[in-house]
């Protein structure tokens, strides 16, 4: 591995301002499951590693009835889906924690690194978008707050600027009455990359879909909501054919590549079914 | 045969608490003073002339100890072919080719040296397809070989014509596999060390240590007996570490040499994959001639190996290939033609089942499509030709024992063959398939030889020093040699002090490989046990006045057979031995060469393993049509082993082989870009099952206890991976209407072939 200089603030804007001083040559480590393999292997060598494991407040998960779920930076995906409340109102990210990796994975790799590492094939993005996740993005001098969408800028980029972190994301409390999943499709049945996932929250009321929200991973530059698919759900009567349109509609929506895990037309069709069935699940 | 105290029984592998705890050994984790971290800097290029080598600035790089190149290392290696040598000075023959090696005081300057050295090519055409390789006015990758054929194998047994001239039904399927890796738990690597008299002291992880020393002693002339070689705990095999040399180890003994200093190369998980070398790409043609009623008169399988751009095993997979495939069934007409065909890739090695799982993929897969075209039932359509003890096969092996009958029908039964067949569920299918492989074999021309060595030190307290030229790769070889030598002696497993890997220690032999640790690694030990036996009784039999015949021994005490009271134990024995004038000492050796025979050099016939083990493995799946996905519900293996040493280790090693066996149907594959790059260099892309992937395994053993064996005991380790993906690709067939003959099968290929299928209609 090649030399880095080590920083192991206690302060988010310490570790900010460390981050904005060393600019694209800087790294920061929460989980590390991403960004040290990268290093071992040497396709990321940074002069500049930040360690925000030293900074207190950032390990925290909680629910209010209220609120929705908060949850700190480093919190990881053993956290996760060991919440009794993840479980109980969120089953889509419960499901998306419990295929993620392995054991050794989850004890360590955390769910904001998980959404900054930014691959479209990810477990994080899918769920909470469909949760509509917000980010608090703390910078050196200030605060923003964005909407989880705006997170990925392209495979494996974020959108953050120089010298922000994600230190906290927010799910609100899903629609009443609302059911939601996660299904990943892998070639095995654990320690996999999505070849394609869907995410859906349904909303029926007298037999009608009432909110729709489906979001798609592994079938474009970023992962995203089929909002196209969605509204042709909308106020629609629940049937299997107009099911089966919408999945078709979410399958022209996407752009899936050819690559080593699957060629783009075998993702095509994992993708209206899996949409599919992940909308006929929901009504289940 | 008396009751048996420890053959037979499940017990806990001797080396299994150092192992679960993490004390083990492996040469990965030695570290001497002084030590140097060397590495090697590979061709970009799949092939081109080198014009230059500048090492100028990496030798002047703080922290490099010693830089070489191919003027270093003039030797030259193989297994079959002497077509290898360490770093190319002339060309480079695939992306990977070694051209220079630095020995540098850490990993990081090491990384920066070899990026230093400056290599001047110029590119040349290169070929990688083995049919182009083939074709007149294709690049060469050996000037010396036309064709760039490796070795064109054959065998010719009776006359296949005829018996397809004969035949109601005459069938030609093609098949293809993949390459798939070895995946050791611990990668290669190893340290060299030379000490100031000259002496060379390897230290290398390796299935064969007695012919890595013999190797390097001729390479570097040097007297065997001024080389050790020492294996420490080996983490796993696999063929990937037995008879095959790499340019690491040549490059790391040279730069000890040269740097004064022991010197330790270790790949990484990537530079395991492809140069650890892996199952070579088969390309087959199989033609069968088969009656109404199901009787195979005849076979012909052409089979085109990728060898790469280096022979290693090549040629010995693709004439292994093809010498069990006239075994397996009765009928006498068989026909071989292997051709081993050098590309610009990397090359391919030695990989459980050495070329046999690949022919009987093919082989099994079209006797499975045939049942279906002419309507027979593809388990009786087996039993119907299934050959059986007493036979002598087309191959000519004499089958002492054979279990293949019992082997198909458990396996049937086991998985519900019967009933389900005669009530068939939508999405779901069945499929068998069987195999046959050898323990220990004799198919090297030149060398008549299929050996093993044990000897035996019995100690002044009655234990036991027990050496083996079988090294524990983690099939549980100490385990099971230890049992037959406490069986033998009569002396307690705990007793029993089992030293293997250690050329200093350790008998020669032909190490772990070919299936043959139990069997030829056993009876070395079972005869140096006699012999120590014989030793032992003799001296109780002087001092308790009754003839040897009389005695016995039972955990450490002899005893009169029917007078319990006049005993001696062990340990009383052998100091009443030695501490005496004119004493002796009880120490009993053996050398055991198999029985068997080198094939007919002109129709490949021969007897060439001293017994055959046969094994089946009946499966079913449940296909998602929608995704493709491939459901595996259960799997049943059978195995006939002659029998069981170790029942609960062996059930073990059937279970790993189905695991290896279902990586190789369904979920691996070495993919390599157009100039022969990995594409998919890592565990999360080169895909094994993980333990949430394994189906349920019902492991059988049938024993049909051999003639020749250590208590009837045949091979394991090779038979137990067979079978896997011909009985997918039925089973897949059955649930789909697919047949998938290019493996892998993946939910892919199932969700492509429906689809188009589908439009078809």
């Amino acid at each position: 591995m090649k030399e880095f200089a080590l920083y192991e603030p206690t302060s988010l804007k310490e570790a900010c301002a460390l981050l904005a001083q060393h600019g694209d040559q800087a790294k920061a480590l929460a989980g590390g499951t991403d960004l040290l393999v990268g290093m071992k292997a040497g396709w990321l060598r940074p002069e500049v590693v930040v360690n925000l494991k030293k900074i207190d407040g950032l390990r925290d998960i909680s629910f209010s009835e209220r609120r929705g779920l908060s949850i700190g930076a480093l919190v990881t995906w053993t956290q996760i889906l060991e919440h009794p409340q993840v479980a109980e109102h969120y089953p889509a990210l419960h499901q998306a924690a419990a295929s993620m990796g392995s054991y050794q994975v989850r004890n360590l790799g955390t769910l904001a690194g998980n959404l900054c590492h930014a691959s479209p094939a990810a477990n994080g993005p899918v769920p909470l978008l469909i949760y509509e996740a917000s980010c608090l993005i703390q910078g050196p001098r200030s605060k923003r707050t964005l909407d989880l969408s705006g997170l990925f800028a392209g495979p494996q980029k974020n959108a953050l600027a120089p010298g922000e972190l994600l230190s906290e994301i927010f799910l609100p409390v899903p629609p009443a009455g609302s059911k939601s999943l996660y299904l990943k499709f892998a070639q095995r049945k654990a320690m996999e990359l999505a070849t394609v996932a869907v995410g859906s929250l349904v909303q029926v009321k007298k037999d009608k879909f009432k909110l729709v929200r489906l979001a798609l991973g592994a079938v474009g530059p970023v992962p995203f909501r089929a909002h196209k698919a969605e509204k042709v759900l909308l106020d629609q009567a629940a049937s299997e054919e107009i099911m089966r349109r919408a999945a078709q509609v979410a399958m022209e929506e996407s752009a899936p590549i050819s690559d080593l895990r699957a060629s783009a037309e075998y993702r095509r069709g994992l993708l209206e079914e899996l949409t599919y069935r992940a909308l006929r699940d929901c009504l289940a | 045969m008396a009751e048996l105290r420890y053959v037979g029984k499940g017990l806990p592998r001797v080396d299994a608490l150092e192992k679960v705890t993490g004390q083990a050994m492996y040469t990965l984790d030695l570290t001497l003073p002084n030590m140097l971290y060397g590495g090697l800097l590979r061709s970009p290029l799949p092939h081109a002339r080198i014009l230059s080598i500048d090492t100028g600035k990496a030798e002047r790089l703080l922290g490099v100890k010693a830089v070489i190149t191919g003027k270093d290392t003039p030797y030259t290696f193989g297994v079959s072919h002497m077509d290898q040598t360490p770093l190319q000075t002339e060309k480079v023959r695939y992306v990977g080719d070694a051209v220079a090696a630095v020995a540098a005081v850490d990993q990081d300057v090491l990384a920066e040296a070899l990026s230093l050295i400056q290599v001047e090519y110029q590119e040349l055409p290169a070929v990688f397809d083995p049919h182009e390789a083939m074709q007149e006015g294709a690049p060469l990758v050996h000037e010396d070989k036309p064709g760039n054929i490796a070795s064109n194998p054959r065998y010719d047994i009776g006359d296949v014509e005829k018996a397809f001239r004969e035949a109601d039904y005459v069938f030609e399927d093609h098949f293809e596999t993949q390459r798939v890796a070895h995946v050791c738990p611990e990668p290669h690597n190893n340290l060299a060390v030379w000490d100031a008299s000259g002496k060379l002291t390897f230290y290398y992880c390796s299935q064969m240590p007695s012919v890595t020393r013999v190797q390097l002693s001729k390479a570097f002339n040097l007297p065997e007996s001024r080389i050790r070689v020492v294996t420490n705990t080996v983490g796993g095999g696999f063929g990937s570490r037995a008879t095959s040399k790499f340019p690491m180890d040549f490059a790391a003994i040279v730069l000890a040499k040269k740097s004064g200093r022991p010197v330790k190369i270790a790949y990484n998980r990537a530079d395991e994959f492809i140069h650890s070398t892996f199952r070579h790409k088969f390309i087959m043609t199989v033609k069968t001639g088969i009656n109404r009623d199901g009787t195979i008169t005849g076979r012909h399988v052409t089979n085109i190996c990728d060898n790469g751009a280096y022979s290693d095993y090549g040629p010995v997979v693709t004439n292994v290939g093809g010498a069990l495939q006239g075994t397996l069934y009765k009928f006498m007409n068989y026909k071989y033609d292997g051709y081993c065909v050098y590309t610009n890739l990397p090359y391919g090695g030695a990989m459980r089942g050495i070329g046999n799982p690949q022919v009987h993929y093919a082989c099994e897969a079209q006797l499975s499509m045939i049942a279906e075209r002419i309507g027979l039932d593809p388990l009786e359509l087996r039993l119907k030709n299934a050959v059986e003890t007493g036979d002598e096969t087309a191959s000519g092996a004499i089958l002492q024992s054979c279990g293949l009958k019992e082997c198909l029908t458990q396996a049937a039964e086991k998985i519900g063959w019967k009933e389900k067949k005669a009530n068939p569920e939508p999405n779901r299918g069945l499929g068998i398939a069987c195999g046959v492989h050898f323990t220990g074999v004799r198919l090297s021309p030149g060398i008549d030889a299929d050996f093993a060595g044990a000897t035996i030190t019995v100690n002044d307290d009655g234990s036991v020093n027990l050496a083996t030229s079988c090294v524990e790769i983690g099939s549980g070889s100490s385990t099971v040699l230890s049992q037959i030598c406490a069986e033998v002696l009569g002396i307690g497993l705990d007793k029993i002090n089992i030293i293997c890997g250690d050329t200093e220690t350790c008998p020669m032999g032909w190490g772990s490989r070919a299936s043959r640790n139990t069997a030829v690694g056993g009876m070395a030990v079972q005869k140096a046990a006699e012999d120590a036996r014989t030793q032992i009784l003799a001296l109780a039999s002087q001092k308790l006045e009754i003839h040897p015949d009389d005695l016995e021994i039972k955990e450490g005490v002899i005893t009169a057979k029917g007078a319990p009271d006049r005993s001696l134990t062990v340990a009383e024995a052998v100091r009443f031995g030695r501490y005496r004038q004119g004493g002796t000492a009880v120490m009993a050796k053996a050398h055991w060469d198999a029985p068997s025979t080198l094939a007919d050099p002109k129709t490949g016939r021969g007897n060439f393993s001293m017994a055959f083990s046969f094994g089946a493995k009946a499966l079913e799946v449940e296909v998602d049509p929608a995704t493709g996905r491939i459901n595996v519900l259960g799997v049943a293996a059978s195995q006939d082993l002659g029998k069981a040493v170790n029942p609960l280790a062996v059930k073990g090693q059937v279970e790993g082989g189905v695991h290896m066996g279902l990586g190789f149907a369904m979920y691996e594959q070495i993919m390599l870009d157009e100039q022969g790059r990995m594409k998919n260099p890592y565990l999360l892309d080169y895909r094994i099952p993980t333990v949430m992937d394994m189906p349920p395994v019902i492991p059988i053993l049938v024993e049909s206890q051999d003639p020749v064996g250590p208590f009837g005991a045949k091979g394991v380790g090779e038979m137990a991976t067979i079978g896997m993906p011909e009985a997918l690709i039925a089973a897949v067939a059955e649930a789909t209407g697919l047949w998938i003959t290019d493996l892998p099968i993946t939910p892919e290929k199932v969700f492509l072939g429906l689809k188009a299928k589908k439009a078809a209609e």
